[in-house]
């Protein structure tokens, strides 16, 4: 799979930064990649543990998180990360193989999710909706405040 | 602003035009009757949801249901006539969508039914990605 974007539909998220946890080292490297090219700026965390500490650090504008690992997993930290900021933008990676896992997500207000294995153009259309959504409520708090 | 636009009679543009509200109505159920498996769902979730995010009380999805198959429109149609009642207006489609995502990860979403949303989103927003 030419894991390369050529979509061309990436201009959206030049303006957002993203958190990407992940400890699969070979899926990490492609995605880091990925994102590098089409993202303001990439952080990289290997585990939930790790992720949460950079997002404490960072204030990401997206968290992108694959859910099983070790330390903390991907439903751990996007639970703790609502609790700082319960309108964090999350996608989750998943095959929706675990109906738990699932619920657990829904129940934390996550609605975008990637699906497994990656399709290269529905991973930029999930992000490039995200993206839109945080212009959005950027817009609407902007319009709030003036 | 969203929990406002969450009726379907506000996401419309002629709200007084109650037949424009059935119709949209109907294109919009057959929409999520294209993503989720109700006879595989959880009815009473579904109830709510319907209820909540599409003004449509169990009496009306049913006969709507009912009538999906004698719908003219394909799924193109339907996405074209829902985006032109919305006045082509990505933010409002956007809200649509996220009525529609609702739908998608409800209890009893499966990866089938996550991606048929992702391709009914991805219709919808081509033009704007």
């Amino acid at each position: 799979m030419n894991y390369h974007n050529t979509q061309g539909n990436t201009v959206r998220l030049k303006n957002f930064t993203i958190l990407y946890v992940e400890d699969d080292k070979t899926t990490q490297e492609l995605i880091q990649e990925i994102l590098s090219c089409s993202c303001k700026e990439v952080f990289v965390a290997n585990d939930g543990q790790e992720g949460l500490a950079l997002y404490k650090e960072k204030s990401p504008d997206i968290v992108l998180s694959d859910i099983a690992m070790p330390n903390m997993n991907g439903l751990e930290m996007s639970s703790a990360i609502k609790k700082l900021n319960p309108n964090q933008a999350i996608a989750l990676f998943t095959a929706f193989s675990e109906p738990t896992f699932l619920k657990q997500a829904t129940e934390l207000d996550i609605s975008t999710y990637i699906l497994k294995p990656l399709d290269e153009e529905q991973f930029f259309n999930s992000l490039n909706f995200m993206a839109m959504e945080l212009e959005y409520s950027m817009n609407n708090s902007e319009k709030e405040t003036l | 602003m969203e929990n406002n636009l969450n009726k379907i009679s506000d996401l419309i543009n002629n709200q007084n035009n109650l037949e424009d509200e059935k119709r949209f109505k109907i294109a919009s159920a057959s929409l999520v009757c294209s993503i989720v498996d109700l006879d595989l769902a959880n009815p009473k979730e579904y109830c709510s949801l319907f209820q909540e995010k599409l003004n449509l009380p169990q009496e009306e999805f049913r006969q709507i249901r009912n009538n999906i198959n004698n719908d003219t429109l394909d799924m193109e149609g339907k996405i074209s006539y829902i985006k032109s009642e919305l006045g082509n207006n990505m933010y409002q489609i956007m809200e649509f969508l996220k009525i529609l995502n609702k739908f998608a990860i409800a209890n009893g979403c499966t990866q089938k039914s996550y991606r048929e949303f992702e391709l009914i989103r991805d219709k919808f927003l081509k033009e704007f990605y």
